[in-house]
């Protein structure tokens, strides 16, 4: 009987195409992470059945536990542009230095007349607790800050992004009534009429009862 | 590893060899170039696993309201006693409700149900109300034309001592139960004296 011979074939692969890869796709997903700016309050939101939002073009008024209301806005061109307005508003003068810092700040919860200050505290002391007091709100027009910041974030969406800002309350979950009164009170004032809840998903919470 | 057909003239390939001695008898080693990149794919992927369990994935979902206009006068629409439903959030994540309109002058106390917002709270509440006035206005059938706009009309109306969980809450619910008529209203002292009266939240 003749030998089959059967030709020995190394069983090793070459890796480096895989190497490659993995690498591409360890550095992509590094380059695209992009940390979450710290809040200067922990909110604890409540779920609904409603659907997801883009992140972008959101004017996010976070409400406290205590009633504060912070302002952010993710865009930094955008924020630039609101601040030049606000700085118009409140007869306010930035320096450039200030503007790029404010570029980055994340939420502002502090009245026009201590944003100076606030922006000149650095990014490590801005968060601390305590520091935030909230923007001034109030069920009419005059002296209303949260309804300035409201009106030049629309007018720097439009400007700079063409686009329609979408209003966003980020309420916690224990947060009393009339402190979000007040604040959606604040945008009919200001004529907005449409705006959003920002809630977490609602999972199989409700298939656990029962 | 790879195999190498670098030999000439005759030199005789060692399997899985490093290098190859020639016949010239030169006794340079030619040492491969090539790295086994095994455990560096290890360590790509274990770092790319890594990461992707570490970020936390937020899903921010959003609840789209609209109110009516304020400056326009509102529209007074109609709607038959019967078919209203006014729901007061109280205090404690408690839901009052009652059928009807609440007014002063009316001799009838409407009768009020306490809930919660668990699944056989007011959902349940909110479906039964709507299936009885569909039926009692002879709207049973889904298919029936004007069937949508024959249910129950709901007037949510959030106390002060309420919280936002709530208002959040009762918005999903009309979600769920798909209820389409419903206005947010700010809760008037008629409605404070009758829960006050009833004893209840306090």
């Amino acid at each position: 009987m003749p030998k089959v011979k059967v030709a020995r074939k190394s069983t090793a692969i070459d890796m480096t195409a895989m190497c490659d890869v993995a690498f591409l796709l360890l550095t992509f997903f590094i380059l695209t992470t992009k940390f979450k700016p710290k809040d200067p309050v922990v909110v604890d939101i409540p779920s609904s059945h409603g659907k997801q939002i883009k992140a972008k073009e959101v004017v996010l008024i976070t409400v406290s536990t205590d009633g504060k209301a912070f302002w952010d806005i993710d865009n930094p061109k955008v924020r630039q542009s609101t601040l030049e307005q606000m700085a118009e508003r409140y007869k306010i003068q930035f320096t450039t230095e200030e503007y790029t810092q404010f570029r980055n700040a994340g939420a502002v919860g502090v009245p026009m007349s201590q944003l100076k200050a606030w922006l000149n505290l650095g990014p490590d002391k801005r968060n601390a607790p305590g520091v935030a007091t909230g923007i001034p709100k109030d069920t009419v027009l005059l002296g209303n800050e949260l309804g300035d910041w409201l009106l030049c974030s629309k007018i720097a969406y439009k400007v700079e992004e063409k686009k329609d800002a979408i209003i966003a309350i980020k309420g916690d979950k224990s947060t009393d009534y009339p402190a979000i009164k007040t604040v959606i009170k604040t945008f009919e004032l200001r004529k907005i009429l449409r705006f959003n809840f920002v809630t977490s998903l609602e999972g199989k919470e409700d298939a656990i009862v029962q | 590893m790879a195999e190498m057909n670098t030999g000439s003239g005759g030199g005789h390939k060692k399997k899985g060899g490093k290098f190859i001695l020639t016949e010239g008898g030169s006794r340079a080693k030619k040492v491969s170039t090539r790295v086994d990149m095994t455990p560096m794919v290890d360590l790509g992927f274990l770092l790319i696993t890594f990461f992707i369990f570490t970020t936390t994935m937020s899903k921010p979902a959003s609840m789209e309201v609209n109110k009516p206009s304020t400056e326009k006068p509102i529209e007074k629409n109609e709607v038959k006693e019967s078919r209203t439903m006014t729901v007061l959030l109280g205090k404690d994540n408690q839901i009052f409700y009652f059928m009807g309109i609440n007014d002063p002058d009316h001799k009838k106390i409407p009768q009020i149900n306490i809930t919660d917002f668990s699944e056989y709270g007011m959902r349940k509440a909110l479906m039964e109300k709507d299936k009885e006035v569909r039926a009692a206005s002879g709207y049973s059938d889904p298919n029936m034309t004007d069937y949508a706009k024959n249910g129950v009309v709901v007037i949510i109306k959030p106390c002060d001592n309420s919280v936002y969980k709530n208002i959040v809450d009762i918005l999903d619910e009309m979600k769920v139960t798909g209820i389409k008529s419903f206005a947010w209203a700010e809760v008037a002292p008629v409605d404070l004296t009758l829960l006050e009266k009833s004893n209840l939240n306090k």
